[in-house]
């Protein structure tokens, strides 16, 4: 006996479809888990509630920017996440650049937004720091 | 933009109407976009803007950066300052206009009238004198974190 009508004989086709079940099974918990971890790491820093997911843009399309919530908020949550990563004082053109690496939409415009609303604020000194609670 | 209207700018605000002509005669309305760049630092400074509207950023090479938001204020003073080089990059935030000057041409009028020179280049050093502030303040934190 060879061949197929081998495998079908020792249940191979079975094994098979099992075997490949397990790996996607395990894949898919895996990429559960993973996707988990922005909310997990929000939490252990003590924000007490997770942050909303954030679309993440394909990287196939890079021209494609992430979407500004016109609610001055999300603009909020979005640069002050930058911000805390770049320390504060911060250099208000090293911010827009890497606003706009990340993809985030129109930088410029958002910025002087923020600074309307004293959000960003100069130190007299050509640096600039968070004001918002 | 009406001679009325240069008039009431604070860096024209104390022109007489014959003065003022002579300014609007070399000025131009200028719409610029969000993200768009008015000069490049290093670069021959060409042109001398007065903000009409919008939001604008100066920066400089040491990440440091003052923003412009208010009609009349003014940048590209390196057009009628030695060594008439831009010292740093001017870019829109948002869009707006802005009144553009050939640096030249304003260069050759406060140049050959001594009163309209005086008058407009007492505005340009105050806000110079500003910037200069703002610079030492910044080389003064730069040294004491040295020293």
């Amino acid at each position: 006996m060879y061949g197929f009508e081998a495998i079908a004989y020792h249940n191979g086709w079975a094994i098979s479809f099992i075997g490949i079940m397990i790996v996607f099974t395990g894949l898919l918990t895996l990429s559960m888990v993973i996707r988990l971890f922005p909310k997990i790491i929000a939490m252990i820093e003590g924000n007490g509630e997770p942050k909303p997911e954030k679309k993440q843009t394909p990287k196939k399309t890079p021209s494609k920017k992430l979407a500004l919530d016109s609610n001055i908020k999300e603009a909020v949550r979005q640069y002050r996440y930058l911000i805390s990563w770049m320390g504060e004082p911060f250099s208000l053109p090293r911010l827009i650049e890497l606003s706009e690496k990340r993809g985030l939409s129109r930088p410029y415009y958002t910025v002087s937004q923020l600074l309307h609303a004293n959000i960003i604020k100069p130190d007299g000194k050509g640096l600039f720091f968070w004001h918002a609670e | 933009m009406t001679l009325e209207e240069l008039q009431q700018l604070d860096l024209f605000e104390e022109l007489s109407d014959s003065e003022a002509a002579k300014v609007h005669a070399i000025s131009e309305t200028s719409s610029v976009n969000e993200g768009e760049k008015l000069f490049e630092m290093g670069n021959p400074a060409h042109t001398f803007f007065v903000i009409l509207s919008g939001d604008f950023l100066v920066f400089f090479s040491d990440g440091t950066a003052y923003t412009l938001h208010q009609r009349g204020e003014i940048t590209g003073w390196s057009t009628v300052v030695r060594p008439y080089q831009y010292t740093g990059t001017a870019v829109a935030l948002t869009s707006g206009e802005v009144l553009a000057f050939d640096g030249r041409e304003l260069l050759r009028l406060v140049q050959e009238d001594s009163t309209l020179g005086d008058k407009i280049m007492g505005k340009v050093y105050a806000n110079v004198g500003e910037r200069i502030a703002f610079a030492q303040s910044r080389t003064n934190d730069e040294m004491n974190s040295v020293g």
